[in-house]
């Protein structure tokens, strides 16, 4: 397992879960270190599978400690999301127009090069299924940008 | 995706760079150090194989070579008799013990002596013949009866090897007896060729309802109000689970002109498109049997609260090569998601049920899209179960998910996950 390249990624989508750079990186240690207790952790194909599963059971976790409101994103109204939508957007506000698990899987898949088994694995769904909601996920963020450049 | 718009996605996302990294890293590396795979099991993988490969050595050695050991190892009601008899025996020592008219241990050496090797079907009904009779007789010529008893295989438990010349009567008689306790016993082995049943039902089982949750839906309800009932906008009750539709419908294309959503079969109906060959590629590599066969039952049932389908399915067909099944063998294929109480799930993952909780019947299909119907004649790629300890010997979807089964229609199949047809014969072809 290469290390250096699954912290980024874990810590990536740690933060994109919690917003805050200290608490995303003390989760992705403790991923880490919880990833060597699992009994299958020398099992090097599901290693990042694994990673990401303790991240998010982690970052549930973090939730649950009264975290949600601080945690949610600026656009909390339909005013701010159609003022939004209708002035010039910026990819990084496209990107807060998506949803939570949106955002997440384009971080995942086009960021992060996460496979599609994993993924599709992590989320519990098929393989054509993820490669639906990413096509309609990307979709979506075309439509924000006004079909600008990206493809 | 262009490294362009990669570009502009990391640069979108703003995402600081962590500032522990490297210390992290070197702490890490440091307890993956320590924290070595014992030896004891590394040691025990290697020792097995050659230990097994000795002992099935030993048990086909021992096992008649017209017997089919498949179908015969581990039934102790089978004999498995060779035909020669002895006809030179050389007696080093012999010992004939009687104790209430059984025998108990009796060495014998035999040089030149072919033999009739019977299981313990067999030994049975020579230990009850009465030695004592033979002691009493006046045997002039070896008499020998030689117990060897195997205790490395509960297949073969022991084998009486009856090496003798016909001198005197109550040797012949005995030879005889002998002789229609085999007959009888072939008889069962013949009456055995029927389909083998390797099926589960499941002890705890939940029935299937209309008036359900969805598991999402209730997880999200639960996850977000911290447990409590005042943190969803709705209540956990819904209306039902509104299925997915699959891309392509339900019905396959009536011409043999494009296919699929993506129309990317243009003119040959049997071409596959490339994505799809690739993954009946990865299918193919990543499946240990691959059925034609019919849904008999299905059943559902919950392992730690998560609920679990357990379809029985009647093979039609073995696509796979070197299965060890056969057609008409009923195997169980075991899915990720089904019906499950509220008070199960709650009881296994919480400890307890909530009050408003409790009484709710909670569905998740757990990303299989398409349905599955007793009596539904479908292609499944499965794998051998290693995830599941209470079904072990069951099968599981390949992929996790329900496009390793395809359905039919005609002549032509699609993975109940989606994507696009393709003939069936197209699909087998490229199986083969």
């Amino acid at each position: 397992m290469n290390i250096e390249e699954n912290y980024d990624k874990i810590y990536h989508y740690c933060y994109n879960k919690v917003k805050n750079r200290e608490i995303a990186e003390d989760i992705t240690q403790e991923t880490f270190l919880k990833f060597l207790e699992h009994e299958n952790y020398h099992n090097s194909d599901k290693a990042l599978q694994i990673l990401y599963t303790i991240a998010r059971n982690l970052c549930i976790d973090e939730f649950r400690k009264d975290r949600i409101d601080e945690l949610k994103d600026e656009f909390s109204s339909e005013e701010d999301l159609e003022k939004s939508v209708t002035e010039k957007i910026s990819l990084k506000d496209a990107l807060k127009l998506l949803s939570d698990e949106g955002r997440e899987m384009i971080l995942m898949r086009y960021v992060d090069d996460v496979p599609v088994n994993v993924m599709a694995k992590f989320y519990g769904i098929s393989r054509f299924a993820l490669n639906r909601k990413l096509s309609r996920i990307l979709g979506e963020l075309r439509e924000y940008l006004e079909k600008e450049e990206f493809s | 995706m262009k490294k362009s718009d990669k570009d502009a996605l990391v640069k979108a996302f703003d995402i600081p760079q962590p500032q522990r990294k490297s210390e992290f890293i070197k702490y890490y590396q440091t307890k993956v150090k320590k924290n070595k795979t014992p030896l004891f099991p590394v040691i025990m993988r290697y020792i097995s194989v050659p230990a097994m490969a000795v002992l099935i050595i030993g048990v086909w050695y021992n096992v008649s070579k017209d017997g089919d050991l498949r179908n015969k190892f581990g039934n102790d009601n089978i004999i498995m008799e060779t035909t020669s008899e002895s006809e030179k025996t050389t007696v080093a020592s012999s010992e004939i013990q009687t104790t209430n008219s059984e025998v108990r241990q009796t060495t014998v050496y035999t040089s030149e002596s072919k033999s009739s090797d019977i299981t313990s079907a067999v030994q049975t009904d020579a230990a009850k013949t009465d030695i004592s009779d033979y002691e009493s007789s006046p045997i002039s010529s070896a008499y020998t009866v030689y117990v060897n008893e195997v205790k490395t295989t509960s297949a073969v438990q022991s084998v009486v090897t009856h090496a003798l010349t016909t001198e005197t009567k109550p040797v012949q008689t005995t030879t005889e007896q002998i002789t229609e306790t085999v007959t009888t016993t072939q008889t069962v082995e013949e009456n055995i060729n029927t389909a083998n049943d390797y099926t589960f039902k499941p002890e705890k089982l939940f029935e299937e309802r209309d008036d359900y949750v969805d598991f999402d839906y209730f997880l999200n309800y639960y996850l977000h109000s911290g447990g409590s009932s005042g943190g969803g906008s709705e209540g956990p009750k819904g209306d039902g689970y509104i299925e997915d539709s699959i891309v392509d419908g339900d019905n396959p294309p009536q011409s043999t002109g494009s296919v699929g959503e993506d129309n990317v079969t243009s003119g040959n109906p049997n071409k596959i498109p490339d994505y799809m060959q690739q993954f009946i590629n990865e299918l193919k590599e990543d499946s240990d049997l691959i059925v034609d066969a019919v849904i008999d039952e299905i059943m559902y049932t919950a392992v730690d609260g998560l609920p679990l389908t357990v379809e029985n399915i009647t093979i039609k067909s073995i696509i796979s090569r070197d299965s060890e099944y056969a057609v008409s063998d009923r195997i169980s294929v075991i899915i990720a998601g089904g019906f499950v109480t509220s008070d199960e799930y709650c009881e296994s993952v919480l400890g307890y049920v909530p009050d408003e909780l409790k009484g709710l019947y909670l569905y998740g299909n757990f990303g299989n899209e398409g349905e599955q119907k007793v009596g539904d004649n479908l292609i499944f790629f499965l794998k051998e179960n290693y995830y599941y300890t209470d079904f072990d010997g069951a099968f599981v979807l390949t992929t996790g998910s329900d496009d390793s089964v395809f359905k039919k229609n005609n002549e032509w199949v699609i993975p109940l996950g989606g994507y696009c047809w393709i003939t069936e014969e197209a699909l087998l072809s490229s199986l083969r």
